[in-house]
């Protein structure tokens, strides 16, 4: 076998992942608003493909052309198949919205209305509005090319006007006769994509590029307007933020882009019934080759449907909601500390309430025993209470040490704000490691009691934010398990700087140990199977990319090892190849909440290691980031993690088999009643958990908190 | 100094201490909790590069920015510590190794640090560090004996020396400091400017040529090689896969000599990546192991055993324990003391009685003399080997013991705990102390008078075995108004004892104020 077949292109992969996604939105048992939303997701998951990676690939391509992939690809081999594979993927996105959950939502009330079926009321109002809301918020730019085209950020949609040029415009009035001339006129961010119009029932709008293109006249007077069509431009991100590239790579592209004013498109939209000439112009003043042109059928930003996919008129179009259970070992009344004292818990969200995490912050912060809390954030939420947490504990005396990361991609302006107030409120703030995201979750209180000084963690797979906490399916460990606490307080002063890494007993820690943790950790079990002994390995993660993992696999799989790996994301690995990973299964869950747990477990002769992480099976994971694994050690917890896990083997609804020739195949229940989808699943695990609970105090109902779900 | 008296005492809530190491590459800290019931458990272990050898061992002083650098890190470490709310000196020691030691300007280091950071760095001498390695493997003789039962090397590499100690069964046999040391070693490769590939050759002849000249360790075999330090405790995780727990663990020598060779052949950066190390720690690593594995070489084994201990943990339990020394370290000092004594062939049987006399009286005169267990020790040791000076000649006896002692080596006692053990047993005959005496006149106050006390003590044991016969066994100390009576219980004459008494106690009666007899039996009223 030729090496490059030994692994799935990286880029190709998550375009796959992607196309699951999108297959969520087909999918006639989704709900109808739900499979809006999902179409939505596709297309913002779509816009930071183009920015990220293929802006990356694109550099690479100038930079390293002849450089081949792990897949054996070089870079302009890579961009023709994602430009090949991106186009089979529009055409099924405006297939699903224009041939599908059109007439769906239309069925239901919701109506996109095209200019030329308004009905009187609706023109009237129209007219009204452009007036009034619209006209004063946009501003045509006449254009004539790639000189004076204008940075538009963010990839915002834009109309360009191609116009018949009068004589009087002209220079000097020399102008040929056929002279042409071009317009655009960004869409605003202050203006809604979609406008909605009055109508007796249901909901009916029209989109703003629609509406926008009935009043192209009052923009320019006196001029004949020959064509119009919305456009898109995408262009690369700053990647040298992200540490996606490699090193060497990443060094060359700094170089690179110093010496660049202006990213470069990668990616150029428009309609594909714009006319030949505002295409050959957008082309032209982009400087993009034919190879960035989407032309797409129907509406372009997708995204947009965010908005539709939240209406709240219409609910019931949604899922049936799936409220979380309160964690019946935390209730309102209980002191946290002596809860966790008296044994390690773990809590699944989102079935299971947040909330914990949250408390366990704010108690802290108001525990008069509470000495110091030390805690990691690197995505919070708007307003988050845990931010509000620390700046309370700050000002109730206590030392507090945040490592804020202000390098998450795309958040860094919100992250500063209140990294700044954090500061102001007398927060140790550390903004990360240098040359290294911090992407561990922790959360450390240090609390002096009788006994002595004592610690108590949090550690989790997902960000410390309750908004996403109620979107994404992540882990929580409570505990005081001393080793850990000694571990993690060496994690903390390791990143802040105070000390040279500590050797760490229970934790692994990236980029110091975690990698080597792993690889032992699957060797162990490669050298098991040789014996003729048990050997399981069962990963659950967003991503598998990494080389020297997915060999280790490999090795795993020929020795015998049983290898399954739930993978919601990218994966390089080529499972059940005949000599190199016939022993390895890949499924990955795609559903209502976004899969986010990384979970690893292996058999061990029978110990069952079982870890939580927040880190994936990536290079940057492992090398340029640090990250966190946490072992499991309390019997009960281990043993629900473990059922947790085998539960994402079993689904048969939303779940999809990885083939050794890289494709996906939808798994199919046997009949109605044989179904078994795996978030259902958890649900109502996480309900018998608090139902199980025998303790009275199950009688007592806990108010939903704001901003927690 | 043996310890301080202000110690944390056994209390009934847990209390946090902390142990800060200035060494020759690095500045450490532990901090450890002691519960209720003495136990110790680690609250946390800080490390910072910054090399004081470096400057030290090359140019002889500690230069500006290094100490910059170290004030640098002890204010992290001590607001660490007020976060711990750790601010009584008692629950702090800070100590230097090597690297400070030999500086010129040691004092003034001492003094910037103080002011800078409010650490107090105890001077810390070579036989304390002996002291405290031999207290870290103490439990290892309780858990594994077997390793304990022939002759034993125990040895800990740093940056600037190396301690070796060698044990007759759980005995301390002899116990030194060799001037070598990871750092000193790599040093001395950038003062040649010497290519790396002759390094090993370098390294290995220096090695070579400083156990040579210790004649005591030059042809020793040992049956078990014991070693401590960050680097050999590194090799030891990562050969066995697995956290050196309580347990020895053992590294054969030829996986050493593996490795050693292979971190050799490294340029420290690579070292420092594949091991995830420091760069300065990666620099030492290769040399620091090969110290390990040529003393164990010369020393015959074909394995060495890897301790879990370091010199901060040690420190912490010398912390719990309080004033007094374990009993394990008392009796091998005091072993210490009878080997030297018996070096200068000095009368054993009269030495081992004028101590337990000594003691006794110490003892029994606690409100007289309201000195703590430190100067007990010191007693100890001072009727050991109070008549050392014989060896040298007869007059003056007295005077060659003071100077014999100096310049001796006692198992765990350090320099200044040595004088004051010399002055003692300087005093136990003739001149009182006095100002123009030298050594005595440069104590502080407080050493002074202890010194005082103990010597009139001695005077008054070493009186008691006048004949030569250790007849007074048992006695009782009786304090009426200002008498103090000595009460001999055994029928034996006493006489001549009596009569030598009544010549030594002009010392005793001046720093008491009070009189002193010795009665025998039959006389009691």
């Amino acid at each position: 076998m030729k090496a490059h077949r030994k692994y799935i292109n990286r880029e190709l992969s998550w375009l796959e992942f992607n196309q699951r996604v999108l297959q969520q939105a087909c999918w006639k048992s989704t709900p109808l608003l739900e499979r809006v939303k999902f179409l939505a997701i596709t297309a913002s998951n779509l816009d930071e493909f183009f920015m990220v990676r293929v802006g990356g690939l694109k550099m690479e391509n100038k930079l390293n052309p002849a450089k081949v992939d792990n897949s054996g690809m070089t870079p302009l081999q890579q961009l023709e198949a994602v430009r090949e594979r991106v186009q089979q993927m529009n055409a099924d996105q405006s297939e699903c919205l224009l041939d599908n959950l059109e007439s769906s939502l239309a069925e239901e009330g919701i109506v996109r209305v095209r200019p030329d079926e308004l009905n009187q009321t609706q023109r009237e109002h129209v007219n009204e509005y452009f007036t009034q809301e619209m006209e004063a918020a946009l501003a045509p730019i006449s254009v004539t090319g790639a000189d004076d085209f204008p940075f538009l950020r963010g990839a915002r949609l834009c109309l360009c006007v191609r116009l018949k040029s009068n004589a009087a415009d002209v220079l000097g009035g020399q102008a040929e006769e056929s002279l042409e001339r071009f317009a655009l006129i960004p869409m605003s961010n202050a203006i809604p994509r979609m406008i909605s119009l009055p109508s007796e029932s249901g909901f009916q709008y029209m989109l703003v590029e629609d509406l926008v293109g009935l009043f192209l006249h009052k923009f320019f007077e006196g001029q004949e307007v020959l064509g119009y069509s919305p456009f898109r431009v995408t262009r690369s991100a700053d990647v040298s933020l992200d540490e996606d590239g490699d090193r060497d790579f990443l060094a060359e592209m700094q170089d690179m882009l110093d010496n660049r004013t202006r990213a470069e498109c990668v990616r150029l939209e428009i309609q594909n019934d714009a006319s030949p000439e505002i295409r050959q112009f957008l082309l032209e003043a982009n400087e993009a080759a034919g190879n960035e042109l989407y032309a797409i059928r129907g509406p372009l930003d997708l995204s947009a449907y965010f908005f539709i996919s939240g209406l709240a008129k219409f609910q019931h179009l949604k899922d049936e909601p799936w409220p979380a259970h309160p964690c019946p070992d935390f209730a309102l009344e209980d002191d946290m500390f002596e809860v966790i004292s008296a044994g390690d818990r773990l809590l699944s969200h989102p079935y299971q309430h947040y909330d914990p995490v949250v408390r366990f912050v704010q108690n802290a912060a108001d525990d008069p025993d509470v000495i110091a809390i030390k805690q990691t954030l690197y995505r919070t939420a708007r307003d988050s209470q845990i931010v509000n947490a620390l700046v309370d504990a700050a000002e109730n005396g206590k030392h507090v040490t945040a490592i804020v990361e202000l390098k998450a991609r795309f958040d860094e302006a919100r992250n500063i704000q209140w990294a700044k107030r954090l500061e102001r409120a007398g927060v140790d703030v550390i903004y990360g490691v240098r040359g290294l995201k911090t992407h561990a979750k922790m959360c450390v209180v240090v609390r002096r009691e009788a006994g002595g000084v004592k610690r108590y963690m949090h550690f989790g797979t997902g960000n410390y934010n309750e908004s996403t906490a109620a979107l994404y399916s992540d882990i929580s460990l409570f505990t005081c398990d001393p080793q850990l606490g000694v571990d993690v307080i060496h994690a903390f002063n390791a990143v802040t700087g105070l000390s040279v890494p500590q050797r760490l007993e229970k934790l692994s820690l990236a980029p110091v140990n975690l990698r080597e943790r792993l690889l032992e950790l699957i060797h162990f079990e490669t050298e098991n199977a040789k014996r003729d002994l048990p050997a399981v390995i069962t990963l659950k993660c967003n991503s598998l990319v990494d080389l020297e993992m997915i060999n280790a696999l490999y090795e795993a799989s020929q020795a015998g090892v049983k290898v399954r790996l739930n993978v919601r994301g990218i994966c390089c690995l080529r499972p059940g190849v005949k000599g190199l990973s016939k022993n390895i299964k890949v499924v990955s869950v795609v559903d209502r909440y976004l899969e986010h747990a990384r979970i690893y477990h292996f058999h061990q002769g029978g110990d069952q290691a079982i870890m939580i992480a927040s880190a994936d099976i990536m290079p940057r994971n492992l090398d340029r980031r640090v990250e966190l694994m946490v072992p499991l050690d309390d019997g009960e917890c281990k043993n629900r993690l473990l059922k947790i896990l085998e539960t994402y083997f079993d689904g048969n609804v939303a779940a999809w088999d990885l083939d050794s020739d890289g494709e996906f195949t939808r798994r199919k229940p046997k009949s109605k009643k044989k179904k078994f989808r795996v978030q259902e699943a958890l649900y109502l695990e996480s309900n018998e958990v608090f139902s199980a609970h025998t303790n009275p105090r199950t009688t007592v109902f806990q108010a939903h908190r704001g901003g927690a779900s | 100094m043996l310890a301080k008296s202000t110690y944390p005492e056994k209390s009934s809530k847990p209390q946090i201490v902390a142990v800060v190491d200035i060494g020759a590459t690095s500045l450490r800290m532990q901090v450890a909790q002691i519960n209720v019931d003495g136990e110790v458990e680690k609250l946390e272990s800080l490390s910072q590069a910054v090399s004081i050898g470096k400057a030290s061992f090359i140019k002889g002083y500690i230069d500006r920015q290094t100490i910059e650098d170290c004030i640098h890190v002890l204010k992290t470490y001590r607001q660490r510590l007020d976060e711990y709310g750790v601010t009584d000196e008692s629950q702090i020691r800070v100590v230097a190794t090597s690297g400070v030691r030999e500086a010129s300007n040691r004092l003034a280091f001492q003094d910037r640090v103080y002011v800078a950071t409010g650490f107090d760095i105890e001077p810390f001498d070579l036989a304390e560090l002996h002291r405290v390695t031999y207290l870290g493997v103490l439990p290892y003789f309780k858990r594994q004996p077997e390793y304990f039962t022939e002759r034993t090397a125990i040895c800990e590499v740093g940056g600037g020396t190396t301690e070796l100690i060698l044990l007759d069964g759980p005995d301390v046999d002899f116990s030194a400091t060799l001037r070598l040391g990871a750092l000193r070693l790599r040093k001395m490769l950038d003062a040649y400017d010497a290519p790396a590939e002759t390094a090993r050759h370098l390294f290995e002849s220096q090695i070579g040529k400083i156990i040579s000249q210790r004649h005591a360790i030059a042809d020793q075999t040992v049956q078990q090689f014991v070693s401590m330090g960050s680097e050999i405790r590194f090799v030891a995780n990562e050969l066995s896969g697995a956290a050196i727990g309580d347990e020895l663990i053992e590294v054969p020598l030829s996986k050493l000599e593996d490795t050693t060779s292979k971190v050799l052949g490294m340029p420290a950066n690579r070292i420092a990546n594949t091991f995830h190390m420091a760069l300065p720690d990666a620099q030492t690593f290769g040399p620091a192991l090969l110290i390990h594995l040529n003393l164990a070489k010369s020393m015959g084994v074909e394995r060495i055993m890897v301790a879990n201990v370091n010199l901060r943990d040690s420190l912490v339990k010398e912390m719990v324990s309080g004033q007094s020394w374990s009993d394990a370290i008392q009796s091998q000092i005091v072993r210490s003391a009878i080997q030297l004594g018996r070096k200068f062939d000095f009368d054993e049987d009269h030495a081992l009685y004028v101590s337990e006399v000594a003691l006794k009286l110490f003892d029994q005169l606690l409100e007289q003399h309201q000195l703590g267990l430190r100067m007990r020790s010191i007693l100890r040791l001072a009727s050991i080997l109070h008549e050392i000076g014989r060896f040298v000649n007869s007059s003056g006896f007295h005077k060659h013991t003071l100077y014999l002692l100096r310049n001796s080596e006692l198992f765990g006692i350090g320099e200044s705990d040595l004088k004051l053990v010399a002055l003692v047993a300087r005093y136990h005959r003739r001149a009182a102390p006095q100002p123009s005496h030298d050594v005595y006149s440069r104590l502080g106050r407080r050493d002074r008078v202890a010194v005082t006390k103990l010597a009139a003590i001695l005077r008054i044991a070493n009186a008691m075995d006048e004949g030569r016969t250790q007849k007074v066994h048992d006695f009782e100390c009786k304090v009426v108004a200002d008498r103090v009576q000595v009460l001999g219980n055994d029928a034996a004459d006493i006489s001549l004892e009596q009569m030598a008494v009544s010549n030594a106690r002009k010392l005793f009666e001046e720093i008491y104020g009070v009189r002193l007899f010795l009665q025998p039996a039959e006389v009691q009223s």
